[in-house]
């Protein structure tokens, strides 16, 4: 499956925040947000997530529960498949300094489509 | 008479230093030292850009970065922000993909979480060649420099602002 991050391919980009994105919401998984579309003009990365290296997985949000149509959540997984917080959040502290933390790496390294533009109405 | 023979068996030592130099590079676009050498040229160039942003936008904060990835052979950046901002960062950057004839260059500036596009230039494709990437990178990384009054009106433009 291609998902998009939107944005740039900057280091920081493809490091979640903590807080914002180390926390679930109802239907939704916590993790790095992507998406099954672009909007209209903007510049996304797509993400095979298929080429995702353990422990790296994404989580599809559960509509039924509150979570967004087409909304994924990109987090390292744990042996039985849940967000292992902990690595997220140590991921998350990474974000904002010089180095590359190796998921940010790993999901460098599963872009398919750089820069990629959402079609214009 | 017989001789006997004896096998020494050693372990093996892990020694990782130096190990770049018994590599063969099938062209100039696997060579990690050449990839330096154009993100240190570009950014470089994109010195230019950031004293003009920092003239028309006090306290601006920049960050100068690159990444590569299995599918781009490299990106080379600066980030522009405002501390204690929730507008999104502007991004000018230039990507570096393979292309059929060579390498694509794409640079542009856009909103580093949003990807709205601020300015871009005309695509390139350079040929697999060392001076006629940087000749193409030098091209693109001048054209962004044309953009620092559009990254400092981006900076202040309350509708970009993210969650």
């Amino acid at each position: 499956m291609i998902v998009y991050i939107w944005g740039n391919l900057t280091a920081d980009n493809f490091t979640p925040r903590l807080d914002k994105d180390t926390v679930g919401r109802p239907g939704q998984q916590p993790g790095l947000s992507a998406s099954e579309m672009i909007p209209p003009g903007k510049k996304a990365q797509g993400i095979d997530t298929d080429k995702l290296k353990p422990p790296l997985g994404a989580c599809p949000d559960d509509a039924s529960q509150g979570g967004t149509v087409g909304h994924v959540a990109i987090a390292p997984l744990d042996e039985s498949g849940a967000v292992d917080v902990k690595s997220l959040e140590a991921w998350a502290t990474s974000r904002g300094t010089s180095s590359i933390h190796d998921f940010t790496q790993i999901l460098l390294d599963a872009v398919v489509e750089p820069n990629v533009k959402g079609a214009s109405k | 008479m017989r001789m006997a023979s004896t096998e020494y068996y050693y372990s093996p030592v892990p020694q990782w230093k130096h190990l770049d130099r018994l590599a063969v590079f099938s062209s100039i676009l696997d060579a990690r030292e050449f990839w330096t050498e154009v993100h240190d040229d570009v950014q470089e160039q994109l010195a230019v850009l950031e004293r003009d942003v920092r003239q028309g936008v006090a306290g601006v904060r920049v960050t100068a970065g690159s990444t590569r990835g299995e599918n781009f052979l490299l990106f080379s950046y600066r980030a522009f922000s405002l501390p204690e901002s929730d507008i999104d960062p502007v991004v000018a950057g230039m990507t570096f993909t393979r292309a059929d004839k060579g390498v694509k260059v794409e640079a542009d500036v856009s909103g580093e979480q949003t990807g709205d596009l601020i300015a871009s230039t005309p695509n390139r494709v350079a040929a697999d060649s060392r001076h006629e990437l940087l000749a193409a990178a030098r091209q693109s990384a001048l054209e962004l420099c044309q953009s620092a009054t559009a990254i400092a009106a981006a900076l202040t433009d309350p509708s970009r602002k993210v969650g």
